[in-house]
């Protein structure tokens, strides 16, 4: 008696005990979900030791944040600079006020402007605080306003067709403080939209971001798993025949997903949207390990009795069903080599879902399907007839395969040549969600949302020091020559138009002493509005700068690129003030970048776990690395087809492959295991072949088909990193699945032909 | 018996009128009699230094000021800035009036030159501190309704009039809620709310001394600010009352003569 038949045996004699301890775990673990929290921060996707991380944390150490709202007001047309119009966007100021935490409000009404007249230097808002607005006053804020360089693209469109308004927030760094926020700023924007009917309001802003991220968690576990669950039960009804069969793979998922959601309770993971769809990759991974023993037990029903074939199915499938569980597991596991603590608990939870599911399997299905009192198999649209078929047409063809893969391997290459990263909070949401055609809206009329901050260090100690000043002016004055860049907020720019205003001198140029700049500073400082400081610019010692440009790009790998090339043009140029690109649009440029160079590392030891395992498992060397091949080849080609169709890739992306590893080397267990058993019987390979394509052909079509669907239904996240995850998973099923029928079995005859 | 029982009558009625003083007769009383004990001090000049603290790090200014009385509610001050070094000698003019904006001139010795600000607003920050420029000035009780909320315990012991005073000009604030301690009239602490009347910074000044047998003087202030938790501490040294300023000295013509 071999080892999985004694342990067969053992889970048949006890099944009810095992049932009972399993119903246990199961409702100790589900006793978690109501600990579950879903987090609504924008910075929950980097870890502590993130290096553009820690930048963040010390821009936000020196100077006031720049996490806040931008509002875009667009007035009826052609009204855009009437006097209501203006009265209006000062009343919506005003409002904008009574925002809770509010720090500061930058709006078009409350600029100034600094002009000499005679030796007076009036420092006017453009617009009267207070009583009602005449034709003068409309005409001279509009000239005002074309003439202040930082208006455009912040305060007003280029076109003078619609306005922007930033608000500062210094949020308590709660859940409860971010709702309070945006639930104030919805309501104010509905009673708006309700007074103003010709006008059209939009808002956006990183933690908005992520509060959207949390409704867009809370919406993929309410929706899309069940939808993933019921398009399980349609196919498993239509592929396999069985009411039975399907409640009782339904019932090992809830186990598995209970569990998944259930250890995230317990162990404190704040869910994100990110790892709020991990119960459904659990549900319909469990799903193919439930199809291969019932079609084993559909298989064993044509020549034994019912108990019988129930024992015979849980005998063939004990091992590759173990075996393929615990590389799926390792996969996931291997995403705790990424960057992202979003992803790290996905891998985590979504193993411990698959373990628990594992043991449901083994006990479930067994139990289960002694209530399907049928005494023969039912016929299923995937016959043996069409696998024998299907066997000879591949085996006829075997060079054919042998050539075309490496070929699509090589095309596939160019493709993912062209592959580029995009991670943006902003484009991190599907462009149907009202957050991205909000941030759509904003970055059209107004400046792009994305920005790179430099923080310069004084290196005599004072931000004032000529020298330094002249320094980073060069810097801003190259980066406003980058295509990408649409504004540069320096240090240098508020001193030269101090200066200006200052002495009269129209040519603008910096003052050439410290104590000039630091009194024309100061001048600067008593002339501002409430909430503003300085902090937003030089630090409280006054030994660091931050100079902002606000960018307009397509995708973050400008971001990427320009932040590269801002450091090199700083080490090159200005070596004594070189310093790194930070801020958050680039933190999330470079996330990818960094996540997936730790993903190859991950995917190194999946592949060394995964080979090990499978060299065990086959019991060969020569097996094991062959193995690998049919399981290497469908990422290749899945990114290769991406990189042609969709091209960039996020975050999501950098785990594909290390994740998807482990759930295609499932297919490839089951052909080999059943391949090498027929050779080991002393079946001829051709032979052998045949009746690894009847005996397991179908599983693998059925449980691949079952994969691609239930993979497919993430793609309708609002989350893009979610759709790509899910999109890219049923790219490399599919082609694994074509790898595993034609490759495979060519390799195998290439094998035997080339030993021979 | 009779004799008490009409003598407590007697006491009550004359009480009623005390009673029916409504809380802003009662607030706006409190604050002129603290004005009023506050006032006729002629001229002053101090010395003062602020270490502004933001997260781990802090910055200090230094700066001497002198004020001089010009009349009922209006006065002129000098604030004159020593450290930091390359603000050294800049100097702040400010002419006060009762019932308007004030008059403001700076004055620029790198670039030698004295500049009036026309600027509406006093709300901003003074020199980057937590203090906003219209909490250094004289708090003009005409600027102001004040209403009283309750007698209580001051912070740090003894008992206060607690008055809010709303600003009837522009402001920063919608309200400011001020401890008045019983015994002086001098201010123990001021609670100020923002437009949209979240509590946003306490002022707890400390430190009184009594100048001249009348006047009570600070020596120090600390501003917090609970939104960004930002603090400055402002210290003021070097009390000198009838220092002999002349309200001539304190005029823009006179700037650039400032040592």
């Amino acid at each position: 008696m071999t080892a999985s038949k004694r342990i067969a045996a053992a889970i048949l004699r006890h099944n009810r005990l095992f049932a009972l301890l399993l119903a246990l775990v199961v409702a100790v673990l589900a006793a978690g979900i109501p600990r579950l929290e879903f987090s609504t921060d924008n910075r929950a996707f980097f870890s502590r030791d993130n290096p553009e991380y820690r930048d963040l944390l010390a821009l936000d150490a020196d100077y006031t944040g720049t996490d806040g709202l931008l509002f875009l007001l667009v007035p009826p047309k052609g009204a855009a600079f009437d006097p209501a119009t203006l009265e209006a966007l000062r009343d919506f100021t005003d409002d904008a006020w009574q925002i809770p935490y509010v720090l500061r409000v930058d709006s078009p009404v409350n600029l100034s402007l600094s002009r000499s007249e005679g030796d007076e230097i009036l420092i006017e808002p453009l617009l009267p605080d207070t009583g009602p607005l005449t034709d003068d006053d409309a005409t001279r804020f509009r000239k005002g306003l074309a003439d202040l360089d930082e208006a455009e693209g912040r305060f007003v469109s280029e076109g003078g067709d619609a306005f922007g308004m930033s608000v500062q927030l210094v949020l308590p760094g709660t859940e409860a403080g971010r709702d309070e926020a945006q639930a104030h700023v919805t309501g104010m924007l509905d009673a708006w939209r309700a007074a103003h009917p010709g006008w059209q309001f939009r808002v956006t802003g990183g933690f908005l971001g992520g509060l959207a991220l949390e409704r867009i968690a809370i919406e993929d576990l309410t929706w899309l798993v069940p939808l993933a669950a019921l398009i399980v039960v349609v196919i498993l009804l239509y592929m396999m025949r069985t009411v039975v069969g399907a409640v009782t793979t339904i019932v090992v998922a809830v186990c598995g997903t209970v569990a998944t959601l259930g250890i995230a309770g317990w162990t404190g993971i704040v869910l994100t949207a990110g790892t709020a769809i991990s119960p459904l990759s659990v549900l319909v991974l469990l799903t193919a390990s439930c199809i291969h023993i019932m079609l084993s037990w559909m298989r064993a029903l044509d020549g034994d009795a019912p108990d019988r074939a129930i024992a015979a199915a849980l005998e063939e499938n004990l091992g590759a069903v173990t075996v393929t569980n615990l590389t799926t597991a390792i996969g996931f596991l291997c995403l705790n080599f990424s960057q992202a603590p979003p992803l790290r608990d996905m891998g985590n939870i979504i193993a411990f879902g698959l373990l628990v599911g594992l043991a449901a399997t083994l006990v479930v299905v067994p139990l289960g399907l002694r209530f399907d009192r049928r005494e023969h198999a039912a016929r299923i649209p995937v016959t043996h007839t069409m696998m024998d078929r299907l066997a000879l047409g591949v085996l006829r063809r075997w060079k054919l395969w042998l050539w075309l893969f490496p070929i699509g391997v090589l095309v596939a290459i160019t493709g993912i040549l062209r592959i580029g990263y995009d991670d943006s909070i902003f484009r991190y949401f599907s462009p149907r969600t009202e957050f991205r055609q909000s941030a759509d809206a904003i970055s059209e009329k107004l400046s792009g949302l994305d920005s790179l901050q430099f923080s310069f260090e004084a290196p005599e100690g004072s931000v004032f020091d000529p020298a330094f000043l002249a320094s980073v002016d060069r810097f801003a004055n190259w980066l406003e020559t980058q295509p990408e860049v649409i504004s540069v907020t320096s240090i240098a720019d508020i001193l030269k138009r101090m200066n200006a205003a200052m002495t009269g001198d129209e040519t603008r140029r910096l003052p050439d002493s410290r104590e000039a700049n630091a009194q024309l500073m100061m001048l600067y400082e008593f002339s501002l509005p409430p909430g503003h400081d300085l902090t937003s610019t030089i630090d409280v010692s006054r030994t660091k700068t931050r100079l902002i440009a606000g960018l307009r790009v397509a995708s973050s790998n400008e971001t990427r690129d320009l932040a590269a090339r801002s450091e090199a043009w700083l080490a090159r140029n200005e070596p004594v003030i070189a310093t790194r690109a930070s801020g958050i649009s680039v933190a999330f440029a470079r996330l990818s970048q960094q996540n997936n160079r730790q993903m190859l590392l991950g995917l190194g030891v999946v592949l060394a776990a995964i080979s090990g395992i499978m060299m065990l498992t086959l019991r060969s060397f020569t097996y094991g690395v062959i193995s690998l091949v049919p399981n290497l080849v469908p990422a290749v080609l899945a990114f290769g087809l991406w990189g042609y169709t969709f091209r960039d890739v996020n975050l999501g992306s950098t785990v594909v492959t290390t994740m998807t590893f482990g759930i295609v080397v499932d297919d490839t267990v089951h052909f080999l295991m059943h391949y090498l058993r027929r050779r080991r019987a002393g079946l001829a390979a051709e032979p052998a072949l045949r009746d690894t394509f009847s005996v397991v052909g179908a599983a693998i079509i059925i449980t691949s088909l079952a994969l691609m669907a239930g993979f497919a239904v993430m793609t309708l996240s609002g989350f893009v990193i979610n759709r790509h995850i899910g999109a890219l998973t049923v790219f490399v099923v599919g082609f694994a699945l074509l790898a595993d029928l034609l490759f495979l079995p060519a390799l195998l005859l290439a094998l035997k032909k080339g030993r021979r | 018996m009779l004799f008490r029982f009409l003598l407590i009558t007697l006491l009550s009625f004359a009480a009623l009128p005390a009673l029916a003083q409504s809380a802003v007769q009662k607030g706006t009383a409190i604050a002129e009699e603290a004005a009023a004990r506050n006032s006729g001090w002629g001229d002053l000049a101090v010395s003062g230094e602020m270490i502004l603290t933001a997260g781990g790090a802090s910055s200090t200014r230094r700066f001497d000021a002198q004020w001089v009385e010009t009349g009922r509610g209006s006065s002129r001050s000098l604030i004159v800035f020593r450290w930091p070094g390359d603000i050294q000698g800049t100097a702040l003019l400010t002419h006060g009036y009762a019932g308007r904006n004030d008059d403001q001139w700076l004055w620029l010795p790198s670039l030698s030159k004295v500049r009036r600000i026309s600027s509406s607003g006093r709300s901003g920050s003074f020199v980057g501190s937590e203090f906003a420029y219209e909490d250094m000035t004289d708090q003009e009780i005409g600027k102001f309704t004040h209403t009283w909320v309750q007698d209580g315990g001051c912070p740090g012991g003894g008992t206060c009039h607690i008055v809010d005073r709303r600003p009837r000009s522009p402001s920063g604030y919608s309200l400011q809620r001020v401890w008045f301690d019983t015994s002086n009239l001098t201010i123990r602490q001021v609670q100020y709310f923002d437009r949209r009347g979240a509590h946003v910074k306490t002022l707890t000044i400390s430190g009184y001394r009594q100048y001249q047998g009348r006047f009570w003087r600070a020596s120090r202030m600390v501003m917090q600010n609970h939104l960004t938790g930002k603090a400055t501490t402002l210290t003021w040294s070097g009390y000198r009352f009838n220092a002999g300023v002349n309200p001539n000295a304190l005029s823009p013509n006179a700037l650039s003569r400032i040592r």
